[in-house]
């Protein structure tokens, strides 16, 4: 496989993450020896991201307990819930201004800055407009009045995409995550341009239970198709049977059973005139139960995520064996966590990735037996719109018609219909929330961009069209596994 | 054959349950044992949950108390009685 990311934040934690999967398949594993082996990652002959060496090792040191399943923080009360966190030694501490004047001033003669500051900030310089940061208020009031965009609004990233206010910062500028509010959508690990908040990962204990052959399923989201180049869902799956597991099921078959699910609900909600929101996203979810406790109550579909339904299922029938959940969604490994689920673990693409590098296994080589499951409904819960049109399908099934839906696209979509449910202002009758752009196929831990996974996942379902909801849940009944979110 | 199952499961395994299985293997090939005693990982035994300690098991037997600390004497002794 060729280098898979564009980013090289990403790049170096995916160097990382290799290297621990190839320590972990070894025989002489220990904290200290991948410590020692990651300490190749630093050139010694001159630091390339950061100050010097010495800090690029400090903040390897941290990415590499993160990776091991410690917190980055030695110091920090061992949480496991709190799944983003931050390698404070990375945190650039962005102390940017928020409003700051650029070269583009032209000194013109209108001055309309000048005008539409209300606090007195802005004056002029020598050259160009100054702004008096002890007055400066930061409204934004100025940028929006120049016409030559002179001033830009510029917050940190991690911060500015937070939809949830979890971040803020210490008197040293380092970023701080309030773990009272945090949803752990992922938004600002995907935000940081230094690589500085990372998600701790499980790919340690999986590998080792692995090696030990210990009986394990996994299960993939439905958004893995289309990951790896040239490379379709049944060579993915012999990948990862390849890697010790005993065989690997398509969520979208749970996703098949939860839109049947939620459409019997939608019906219920719909006769009592309450707007439903999905239950699939975990950030959202979160969002919901954290920041919107009486809409969690009230109009939060009940059914299980796809991911738990699934999990159920397997564990019902298999019990002596471990369910393993690859996906793109750092917000699932904390649904995992949340109480003693059914799903043993988490795992990210990333992750997954970097295991068939260590094991020098590419998908694209294996032979792959085409074994089609689930509907396109189910598969398609991995982009934005995907759940609601499932649902809806499921309903048109049953005999039921005649829904209208919003799609909330991102977490601060979420946040806005959110707002309208709660002022009582909201008209349709399902909310889908997912807190990635572009849905699951936009996660955090995706390899390829969201757009050219959903082209190469359309193009290969097109085989599968005919199939429909209640056929899957005829040849994979989920009659038996309890569908409700306890 | 005794059969002996270690907890790897999320909440063990930050319990260092990971090293305390690479050890305990060290140890039963120093003395001689690997005929008799058969080592396996295992996700969730739900010990965590039952407020039992690590999860250990012996020939289907469920440990209680087991810590890091004593992991390694505990499960040691539970062998020797059970050969």
């Amino acid at each position: 496989m060729p280098s898979m990311f564009t980013n090289e934040a990403r790049v170096f934690k995916f160097d990382v993450l290799v290297e621990l999967c190839r320590q972990a398949y070894s025989n002489d594993f220990s904290e200290e020896s991948v410590q020692a082996k990651a300490r190749e990652l630093v050139s010694r002959s001159g630091p390339r991201f950061r100050c010097c060496i010495y800090k690029e090792r400090e903040i390897l040191r941290q990415r590499v307990r993160l990776a091991m399943g410690k917190m980055a923080n030695d110091a920090a009360e061992y949480n496991p819930r709190q799944i983003v966190q931050v390698i404070d030694a990375a945190c650039d501490g962005c102390s940017i201004k928020k409003i700051r004047v650029t070269d583009n001033c032209r000194k013109c003669m209108a001055k309309s800055c000048l005008s539409a500051c209300n606090f007195g900030a802005i004056h002029i310089g020598v050259n160009r407009s100054e702004i008096d940061y002890t007055k400066c208020k930061e409204c934004g009031a100025c940028a929006r009045a120049c016409p030559y965009n002179a001033i830009v609004v510029t917050e940190r990233p991690c911060y500015a995409h937070c939809p949830v206010g979890a971040i803020s910062w210490d008197e040293n500028d380092i970023a701080v995550i309030d773990e009272e509010k945090c949803i752990n959508c992922g938004q600002c690990e995907n935000a940081c341009p230094f690589g500085a908040i990372e998600d701790i990962s499980w790919v340690v204990p999986v590998v080792q239970l692995l090696r030990m052959e210990t009986p394990a399923y996994a299960i993939i989201a439905p958004s893995i198709q289309g990951q790896f180049e040239n490379t379709n869902l049944a060579q993915i799956k012999e990948a990862i049977r390849a890697l010790g597991f005993d065989d690997v099921y398509e969520v979208a078959l749970g996703a098949d059973a939860v839109a049947d699910a939620e459409a019997q609900e939608l019906r219920e909600h719909k006769e009592a005139g309450i707007p439903m929101t999905t239950s699939c996203c975990p950030g959202f979810v979160n969002m919901l139960r954290i920041h919107y406790p009486k809409l969690y109550a009230e109009n939060k579909s009940t059914t299980v995520t796809p991911m738990m339904a699934m999990a159920r299922k397997l564990k019902l029938e298999h019990p002596d064996h471990g369910v393993v959940f690859i996906g793109p969604c750092v917000a699932k490994k904390q649904e995992a966590m949340e109480k003693a689920t059914d799903v043993d673990f988490v795992l990210t693409y990333e992750e997954l990735a970097a295991m068939l590098i260590a094991k020098n296994i590419n998908p694209a080589e294996m032979k792959g037996e085409a074994a089609n499951q689930a509907s396109n409904y189910g598969r398609n819960f991995a982009g934005t719109g995907g759940v609601s049109a499932a649902v809806v399908e499921a309903a048109k099934e049953q005999g039921h018609e005649g829904y209208t839906l919003v799609l909330a696209n991102g977490a601060f979509e979420c946040k806005k219909n959110l707002e309208l449910i709660k002022a009582g202002r909201f008209t349709c009758d399902i909310l889908e929330g997912m807190c990635c752009e572009g849905g699951c196929l936009g996660g955090p831990a995706t390899i390829v961009p969201a757009m050219t996974a959903k082209g190469r996942m359309m193009k290969e379902n097109i085989p599968n069209k005919s199939v429909t909801i209640t056929q899957s849940l005829e040849a994979n009944t989920f009659k038996h596994v309890n569908m409700k979110r306890d | 054959m005794v059969r002996v199952e270690i907890c790897i499961g999320s909440a063990c395994y930050v319990k260092n349950s990971g090293n305390i299985a690479k050890e305990l293997s060290e140890e039963i090939a120093k003395r001689n044992l690997q005929d008799k005693v058969e080592l396996k990982g295992s996700f969730c035994m739900k010990s965590c949950v039952n407020h039992l300690g690590l999860g250990v098991k012996v020939n289907g037997k469920v440990l209680e108390g087991v810590t890091a600390v004593n992991a390694k004497e505990v499960i040691m002794k539970e062998i020797e009685q059970a050969l």
